[in-house]
C-alpha cells in the first residue's frame, strides 16, 4: 500500500501539443483515485506515466513519497489491468498469474499459496486451466485482475479495464471491482472516459480536459459545485445547460437572465457573495455563464413561490422512471425591456435546454408549458469558465 | 446455360494452367521409377506420366555412383543452420527496430529496407574476395556465416511485431520482465506465423541455393546438393532416370519442411498482408 503523487507531469509527443500539462494530483495511501475525462485528455498518458510505461517530458512522480521517475516498471511495485486485458494468450490463467510471481524470484511453494488465495478471491479456482480465449470477457476481466493483484502491489492502476464488457457485464463487475477494492484497501487509480464509473467508483475523482487536472474531488462535490464550466458539462447526463449571460443588481438583490427573463439569485446562494455583486457592478453589464442541471426544473406548482420559464417543447425522451424533455425559452413579455440585449440577444433564448420531469404523459413537441426553476440549484460562472 | 458454359471454359483454363505447373513435377516424379531408355523416348508422349517397369534401380545407381548421403547430410546442416540462426538473430534484430529505442534506429531500417532490394549476385564476387583472404573457402562455415543475417527475414519480422498489440509487452513489463525475457516468453510464443514463414522462406531458398557454393566449393567434403545435381549431370555415363531419382530425393526434404509449416505459414502470409 502506497500513497501516490504526480509532481507538475508534463508530456509532450515529438513536438505536439502537450498530452499532459502540469499535471498535480496526490491520492492518499488506499484511496480509490478515478481519472476520467473525453478521449486524448490525457488520462491514459498519466497513468502510462505512472506506470513507467512512458517518461514524463517534466515533473515527478513519487510513490509513497520516494522518486520513482528512474524505476522500470516492474520496480515500482505497481500492478495494472489493461483495457483489452492484455492476457498472455498462450499461457494458461495460472501461468498467467505465475508469471509476476516468478519475476519476483518467489519459490513454487509461496507461488502456489499466492494463486491459490487470489484466485479463491476471484472466483477463479475453476478456470486456472485454461487460456485466456476460453474464458468469456467478464472471466477475462478477473483474470487481469487476479494477475494484477497476485504480488501484492502497492499500487493498482486500471486503464478503462470495463470498456470491452457488454452493459449488464459492466454494472456487474463495477461493483466487484469496487467492493474488491473495499476489501484489500489497495490504492487503486482508475481510468475511464465513462462518468457512471467515475461517479459510482471512485473515494475521489479527477476530472481531465487537454492534459489538465480542472477538478480532483469527491464524486458529490463535482456534481454539486463542479470547478468549472468544463466540469459541469462534462459531468452529469444530460449535462448541466449553461448559458453565457448577464447579472444584475437591484437594491440588494441579484438577478440572472435566462432569455429575456429575469430570475432572482437567492441570498443565501453560495455565489452570491461579493464576488457576483462586483460582476453585477461592472461596466459591461455582469458577464456570467448560468448554469443549471436538467433536475433543477420542475412542473409548476401553483402554491410555489418558485420562479417560472416559460418554454416551448421541442423534444422528449422517456427513460421510464424519468421523462427528459428539451425545451426552448420563450421570449418574455412583461421583462421585453431587453434584459438581454447585444451580445446575448441570439444567444440563450433560441437554445434548447434539457429539463428531467418525473415519469408521466410526454408533453406534445411545440406545447407551451412553464417551468418552476429551483433556483438554490443554479451554479455561476465567470465568463473564462471558473465557478464564482 | 450460359453461365455453365462459362464456368466450364473458366475452368478448363485454370486445369490447363495447373497442367503446365505439375508437368515436369509429374514428369521427374514418374521419369525416376522408369528404366533409363524409357525415359527419353517417351519423353514427348502421354507416357511420360505413366511408370512402366517402375522400379528403384535409378535410385540405387545414384547411391551407387555418388556419395548422395553426404550431399543431403551437407545440405541439411547448411541450411539448418542458416534457417535456425537466421531465426534468432532476424527476430531479434526485426523486435529491436519495431520495438526498441536507440539512436540511429529509423536511419539503419531504412539501410536494411535497401539491402532487400540488392541483388545477391552484386555482392558476391566481393564476398568471394573477402572470404578468400580469410581462407574460408572449402568450409561450411563460408557457406553458413555469411546469410545468417538477411534484410528480408528482418524486414518480416519487424512488420510483424509491429503488428502485435503492445498491451502484452507493457503488462509484462509491468509483471517484472526485462526486453530479453518479454521477448523470449511472450513475443515468441506469440509469433508462431512469421518463425514458421521465415523458416519456409528461408529454408526453401539455401535448399536451392547454387550460385555461392559453386563459387566457394571445389571438394565433395562440403558440397550441398544443387552443385551435386550440377555436377551429377555432366558425370558420365549420362543416364536421365538417375538425374530425375537424383532431383526427387533433393526436393523431398523441401516438400516436408513446407507440409510441416504450411499451416502456420498461412497464416503468416496473412497475418503479414493485414498486420492485424
Amino acid at each position: 500500500m502506497a500513497s501516490v503523487e504526480l509532481r507538475r507531469i508534463s508530456k509532450t509527443f515529438d513536438h505536439g501539443p502537450p498530452a499532459l500539462d502540469n499535471l498535480e494530483l496526490a491520492v492518499d495511501d488506499g484511496e480509490f483515485a478515478v481519472m476520467v475525462g473525453p478521449s486524448g485528455c490525457g488520462k491514459s498518458t498519466a497513468l502510462r506515466i505512472l506506470a513507467g510505461l512512458e517518461q514524463a517530458t517534466a515533473g515527478e512522480v513519487l510513490i509513497d513519497g520516494r522518486p520513482v521517475g528512474h524505476l522500470a516498471p516492474q520496480q515500482r511495485n505497481i500492478a495494472m489491468v489493461f483495457q483489452n486485458y492484455a492476457l498472455y494468450p498462450h499461457k494458461t490463467i495460472r501461468a498467467n498469474m505465475e508469471f509476476p510471481l516468478r519475476m519476483m524470484g518467489l519459490p513454487a511453494a509461496e507461488r502456489r499459496a499466492r494463486i491459490a488465495r487470489t484466485s479463491a478471491m476471484l472466483g477463479l479456482d475453476d478456470l486456472l486451466d485454461r487460456r485466456p480465449r476460453q474464458l468469456s470477457g467478464g472471466q477475462r476481466q478477473r483474470a487481469a485482475m487476479a494477475r494484477a493483484l497476485v504480488r501484492d502491489p502497492a499500487v493498482s492502476l486500471m486503464d478503462e479495464p470495463l470498456s470491452n464488457l457488454d452493459a449488464k457485464l459492466r454494472v456487474e463487475i463495477r461493483a466487484e471491482i469496487a467492493a474488491l477494492q473495499r476489501r484489500t484497501r489497495l490504492t487503486t487509480i482508475y481510468v475511464t472516459h465513462d462518468q457512471v464509473e467515475a461517479m459510482t467508483l471512485g473515494h475521489r475523482v479527477a476530472v481531465l480536459d487537454h492534459g489538465k487536472l480542472q477538478q480532483f474531488a469527491p464524486p458529490q462535490t463535482i456534481y454539486d459545485r463542479p470547478a468549472n464550466t468544463f466540469v459541469a458539462g462534462f459531468i452529469g447526463s444530460p449535462p448541466m445547460n449553461l448559458w453565457p449571460t448577464r447579472v444584475r443588481r437591484e437594491g440588494n438583490r441579484l438577478s440572472v437572465a435566462l432569455g429575456t427573463h429575469w430570475l432572482p439569485v437567492p441570498p443565501d446562494h453560495p455565489a452570491a457573495g461579493a464576488a457576483l455583486a462586483a460582476a453585477a457592478s461592472r461596466p459591461d453589464g455582469g458577464p456570467v455563464i448560468a448554469g443549471l442541471r436538467p433536475e433543477a426544473f420542475h412542473l409548476t406548482d401553483q402554491a410555489a413561490e418558485t420562479p417560472r420559464l416559460p418554454v416551448v417543447v421541442s423534444g422528449r425522451e422517456s427513460l421510464g422512471h424519468e421523462l427528459i424533455v428539451t425545451v426552448q425559452i420563450q421570449p418574455g413579455h412583461a421583462d421585453a425591456d431587453a434584459a438581454v440585449s447585444g451580445d446575448h440577444r441570439s444567444g440563450p433564448a433560441g437554445k434548447a435546454f434539457a429539463a428531467r420531469l418525473p415519469a408521466g404523459p410526454a408533453p406534445a413537441e411545440g406545447r407551451r408549458m412553464e417551468l418552476a426553476v429551483r433556483m438554490k440549484q443554479l451554479h455561476l460562472f465567470n465568463p473564462d469558465g471558473g465557478a464564482l | 446455360m450460359k453461365h455453365r458454359a462459362a464456368r466450364l471454359l473458366f475452368f478448363s483454363a485454370l486445369t490447363a494452367v495447373a497442367a503446365v505447373y505439375i508437368a515436369p513435377v509429374a514428369f521427374m516424379l514418374v521419369g525416376s521409377f522408369k528404366p533409363d531408355a524409357r525415359v527419353l523416348s517417351e519423353a514427348g508422349s502421354w507416357r511420360a506420366f505413366f511408370p512402366a517397369e517402375a522400379s528403384l534401380q535409378n535410385y540405387r545407381d545414384v547411391f551407387a555412383r555418388v556419395d548422395f548421403t553426404r550431399y543431403l547430410l551437407n545440405s541439411l546442416w547448411i541450411t539448418g543452420a542458416i534457417t535456425v540462426g537466421g531465426l534468432v538473430v532476424n527476430s531479434l534484430a526485426g523486435y529491436a527496430f519495431a520495438r526498441l529505442r536507440w539512436r540511429g534506429r529509423d536511419r539503419l531500417l531504412l539501410l536494411v529496407i535497401l539491402l532487400m532490394i540488392l541483388p545477391y549476385e552484386a555482392i558476391a564476387v566481393p564476398l568471394f574476395y573477402q572470404v578468400s583472404l580469410l581462407g574460408w573457402r572449402d568450409t561450411y562455415l563460408v557457406q553458413i556465416l555469411p546469410f545468417i543475417a538477411n534484410a528480408f527475414s528482418i524486414y518480416l519480422f519487424y512488420s510483424f511485431f509491429l503488428g502485435l498489440p503492445r498491451d502484452l509487452e507493457d503488462a509484462a513489463r509491468v509483471d517484472g520482465a526485462g526486453a530479453l525475457r518479454t521477448f523470449v516468453e511472450i513475443v515468441v510464443p506469440n509469433s508462431k506465423p512469421v518463425f514458421a514463414t521465415v523458416t519456409i522462406v528461408t529454408f526453401l531458398f539455401f535448399w536451392g541455393f547454387f550460385l555461392w557454393p559453386q563459387l566457394v566449393t571445389s571438394g565433395d567434403r562440403v558440397r550441398p546438393l544443387p552443385v551435386a545435381i550440377a555436377t551429377f549431370q555432366t558425370l558420365p555415363p549420362l543416364r536421365w532416370g538417375d538425374i530425375l531419382a537424383f532431383g526427387v530425393m533433393m526436393v523431398a526434404p523441401v516438400v516436408a519442411v513446407f507440409l510441416l509449416f504450411q499451416r502456420w505459414f498461412v497464416r503468416g502470409i496473412a497475418a503479414t498482408g493485414s498486420k492485424e
